[in-house]
């Protein structure tokens, strides 16, 4: 393998290929990136247990084909150092010599053959989703799905599609958040699914030209994801998570009586201010709601406490006061792109319902009530 | 067998086992008697450990001839003479018995000579037998023997144990007695060898140190307390306290006297303990001395022959006292413990530091530990500052390490210094104690935060759990939980703490493994209870040793190390600090 790279374009698909190793991987070849040069086309492969990716690489000249499998932390911090416009890449005998402007790197790479040949080829496409529709609704559903790894399928997002329409719901069984968008194109029928978070992250970084269109095939327990167009796209393939996700339609509320549209960001730094002062030990910051005014605040035994009013317009219902964790709420404020959002609640200890029309769904238990 | 008086000598045996169980308390009724008649210097000899012969010598009021016969009746005293004054006692003894017990199980011999008496006498009892009084030669003062103890009760005899144990009973016992009396000059002699040489002393603190030894006197805190317990009834305390690191599983260490009285309470030295909790390992017992002084109305002493245990009349308040001063002294105290370095605690390569070799500085850069930065650090201006500010007030100052530079070092220890020397954090032991401390602040205020699940969450449980979970129930709710049995192998999770979920921590796996617990206890001392869930919860919650820490962290770390009270020890009572003393590393260096 002989190839000449643009260095720029190099950097950025090695470190998206990264993403996909995994942080501590048993076999060797799944800490490596394998790149495969042929048809005057650089691919940059690599996968965990879970999820395989195929990342193109544009603007190469491809002196001579060939392969090589080399270890992926290393060839994403090499590329990172080099300078100047363009990258070489020569191998033999496994070894890859990276040449860039007066530097020369040689890293000891393994046989291309131990890297897992990826299954069978994506066959039928079940719809389409423009890259921009699909990215806003992982960056607004992934922030509530579980971290920690915990029951109930909730470590992923839940990707249903229903005709054109498609929902991603998740969940940590303390707020759920349900995004809706719609697909270009889709074929009769129904996709279900439950994907796990780290492939979510990955397919909103690989689908970052807005104008692509991302291609959803179902597999044998896996999704495929194809990004753009013919040799150019980016692929993505990931096992799924089994099991049945929770009940979530049960726990959106069904009826209200409170409600209350407020300015996104006054309402995202009131609520930040408030939190200031709450610790780890005293996190809640109380919402006191009126016809008039919001007044929300926020206090620890060892560190103070802060209060915060903004003008409220048309809150419809009793006063109420409600109480919550103020990371919950300002992680979904910072992520809504309109300009208001509408709050419906029901009672103090029940839980409370921010919504920006049908596209965005969040409900938020309060805390402090046991 | 018909029912008859028994005979006076018999009586006086039995009694003796109450007060003469052994060399060590022949010892202790002696040497009491000694300072009762008011004496300065009380020598003390032991042959055999005191099972072949006892001989207290002091210059006391001394006892006249005339009344030497009456000295060793039973229950004959010059201490009291009335109800009125048994209310009262000022003395250590009163019940007139002392003598008179001993010389029914002894061959006994009392030696005095009144000080402003021309002549000494003498008078032997022997296991009861009582001789005439003789003149005898003797210094003013009095000089009491006894030989053959339990010589004619075989039985008791058989009890006393190794010559060894009973000589290290009776040190004890003068050691006691010596802590609450430091005006008075003790000396004991062992066959021939001195063995104990405690000089008459101004400050009591110098007393203290003498018995507990130079290690535990290191660096005592003084406790010093006075408060009333009712109108016109004053309780004070003073006494030195060793440093929590010196605590002992033996519970020797920890010595009481009551009115200058040896004593044993359960409830005082519970109190101690209790001011100590979580900065002592469990199951250890603090090293010191504490004398507590009491309006005598406030105390019966005359519960036990012995006197050794007492009963207050408000136990409750003296317990709480002394807790109070306790407290007190160590919260002012700057408890960090300072690293003793020994040639083998240096390793001389490999480690993450090197102490002592020039070279080491060069080249001996372990991963993550920067001497470079380390230099930078240490020089920067805080410390400076600090050491400037340690001229005008060096006692005060207890460690401000918050504005400091610092460094961590091998994902485990926060290094930075102080006006003192080196300071090494654990991050594990300190976070844990930080937030130990914040919870159990946070408690105080009310409930912990809760935060509401969506739906319920249904966990399996053992049987056991789920039949403890109801005793339980109440102190969950303190914690944030809210969670009810849902039938006999499984539990419904409402609600969980708020701070666990922020940190990580999954909820249940803690409840679980508290409801699982051997020494579960959910109804006991209610506060005790709780501490020991904060306990592990800020165990579960803290950063490991391993976790790399922002900037930001270790700053936020440090800042507590200062705010929190008694932050240099964890819950479980390691240290969570040590200091390497400036002139340790001068030393080192050959700067000396």
């Amino acid at each position: 393998m002989k190839i000449l790279c643009d260095r720029a374009v190099l950097a950025t698909a090695v470190q998206l290929a990264q993403q996909a190793v995994a942080t501590r991987a048993a076999v060797p070849a799944l800490s490596c990136i394998k790149l495969t040069a042929k048809d005057g086309r650089l691919t940059l492969q690599a996968a965990d247990k879970d999820i395989a990716v195929e990342v193109p690489v544009a603007a190469v000249e491809v002196k001579e084909a060939g392969e090589a499998l080399v270890p992926a932390k290393k060839l994403a911090e090499v590329v990172g150092e080099c300078e100047g416009a363009t990258v070489g890449f020569e191998v033999v005998k496994h070894t890859l010599t990276i040449k860039a402007e007066r530097m020369k790197f040689s890293i000891l790479g393994f046989d291309p053959k131990e890297f897992p040949s990826p299954k069978d080829p994506v066959t039928k496409t079940e719809f389409t989703v423009p890259a921009e529709t699909l990215r806003r609704l992982i960056v607004r559903s992934v922030f509530a799905a579980a971290t920690e790894n915990t029951r109930f399928a909730m470590g992923g997002v839940y990707m249903e599609r229903k005709a054109k329409r498609l929902r991603l719901v998740a969940t940590d069984g303390r707020r759920l958040v349900v995004t809706r968008g719609d697909c270009s194109s889709a074929t009769d029928g129904d996709t279900v699914a439950i994907v796990p978070t780290k492939a979510m992250n990955l397919l909103n970084r690989l689908a970052s030209q807005p104008d692509d269109a991302v291609q959803v095939a179902k597999l044998e327990g896996r999704l495929a994801f194809t990004v753009g167009e013919g040799p150019e796209a980016a692929k993505l393939v990931t096992n799924l998570i089994e099991g049945t996700f929770p009940p979530f339609e049960d726990v959106i509320p069904k009826e209200h009586d409170r409600k209350v549209t407020c300015d996104v960001q006054q309402l995202l730094a009131s609520v930040r201010r408030a939190g200031i002062l709450t610790t780890e030990q005293s996190k809640g910051v109380k919402m006191g709601f009126n016809a008039t005014e919001l007044k929300i605040s926020g206090s620890s035994p060892d560190v103070g406490e802060a209060e915060i009013s903004m003008p409220l317009t048309g809150f419809q219902g009793q006063p109420i006061e409600i109480i919550f964790n103020p990371g919950y709420v300002t992680e979904a404020l910072r992520l809504v792109d309109s300009s208001e959002i509408t709050l419906e609640m029901k009672a103090p200890n029940k839980p409370g319902v921010f919504r920006v029309g049908q596209e965005f769904t969040y409900v938020v238990m309060p805390t402090g009530q046991a | 067998m018909p029912i008859r008086p028994l005979p006076p000598n018999l009586v006086n045996q039995i009694a003796a086992g109450e007060v003469v169980e052994r060399p060590a308390s022949v010892v202790k009724e002696l040497v009491e008697n000694a300072l009762d008649a008011g004496a300065t210097r009380i020598e003390v000899r032991l042959e055999g450990g005191g099972r072949d012969r006892i001989e207290v010598l002091d210059d006391g009021g001394g006892i006249p001839a005339e009344e030497l016969a009456l000295a060793v009746a039973p229950h004959a005293t010059s201490k009291i003479a009335s109800m009125e004054d048994l209310l009262q006692v000022g003395t250590y003894g009163f019940r007139g018995e002392a003598l008179a017990s001993i010389g029914s199980v002894s061959r006994l011999t009392v030696t005095s000579c009144p000080r402003r008496g021309s002549s000494a006498s003498s008078i032997q009892v022997d296991h009861g037998r009582q001789e005439s009084v003789r003149p005898a030669a003797g210094n003013p003062g009095t000089r009491i023997e006894v030989t053959n103890l339990f010589g004619e009760m075989p039985a008791r005899r058989k009890f006393l144990r190794s010559e060894p144990t009973e000589a290290g009973r009776v040190v004890e016992a003068l050691e006691w007695i010596a802590l609450g009396r430091p005006g008075v000059a003790f000396t004991l002699w062992q066959e021939s060898r001195k063995t104990l040489d405690l000089p008459a002393e101004n400050d009591p603190a110098r007393r203290v140190a003498a018995v507990l030894g130079a290690e535990a006197a290191a660096d005592a805190l003084t406790v010093e307390a006075e408060a009333a317990l009712a109108p016109g009834s004053p309780i004070s305390v003073w006494g030195r306290m060793a440093r929590p690191a010196q605590a002992k599983v033996a519970a020797k260490g920890l010595r009481l006297t009551l009115n200058g009285r040896a004593i044993i309470d359960r409830g005082v030295l519970h109190a101690i303990r209790e001011a100590y909790r979580g900065l002592i390992e469990p199951g250890r017992t603090p090293v010191g001395f504490l004398a507590i002084q009491i309006d005598p109305r406030e105390v019966d002493v005359n519960v036990h022959p012995a006197k050794s245990e007492v009963r207050f009349r408000q136990p409750a308040a003296v317990h709480s006292f002394v807790h109070r001063a306790v407290k007190a002294a160590l919260r002012t105290a700057n408890l960090m413990p300072e690293m003793p370095i020994t040639e083998t605690a240096a390793p001389s390569s490999g480690g993450f530091m090197h102490f002592g070799t020039a070279t080491s500085r060069a080249t001996g850069s372990a991963p993550g530990f920067d001497y470079g930065t380390l230099a930078q650090a240490l020089d920067g201006p805080a410390a400076t500052a600090a050491t400037a500010l340690a001229h005008v007030q060096p006692a005060e100052l207890p460690m401000p390490i918050a504005s400091r530079r610092f460094l961590q070092a091998g994902r485990m220890w926060l290094v930075t210094s102080d006006e003192q020397g080196l300071v090494i954090v654990d991050q594990h032991a300190l976070h844990e104690r930080v937030m130990f401390e914040r919870l159990r602040a946070r408690t105080l205020a009310g409930a912990l935060e809760s935060q509401a699940l969506l739906s319920p969450r249904i966990e399996p449980a053992t049987a056991l759990e789920v039949e403890r979970l109801e005793e339980a129930r109440p102190l969950l709710e303190r914690l944030g939980f809210d969670v009810r049995a849902g039938g006999p192998r499984s539990l419904v999770v409402h609600a969980e703490p708020v701070f666990l979920i922020e940190r990580r921590v999954d909820p249940v796996e803690l409840l679980r493994e508290w409801l699982g617990r051997d020494d579960f206890d959910a109804a006991g001392d209610g506060e005790a209870v709780l501490a020991k869930v904060l306990d592990m919860m800020a165990c579960k919650a803290a950063v490991k040793a391993g976790d790399a820490l922002s900037e930001r962290e270790i700053a936020e770390l440090l800042q507590q190390l200062d705010a929190i009270e008694r932050a240099t020890n964890c819950p479980h009572g390691r240290p969570t600090a040590m200091r390497i003393p400036w002139r340790e590393i001068e030393r080192r260096f050959g700067r000396g």
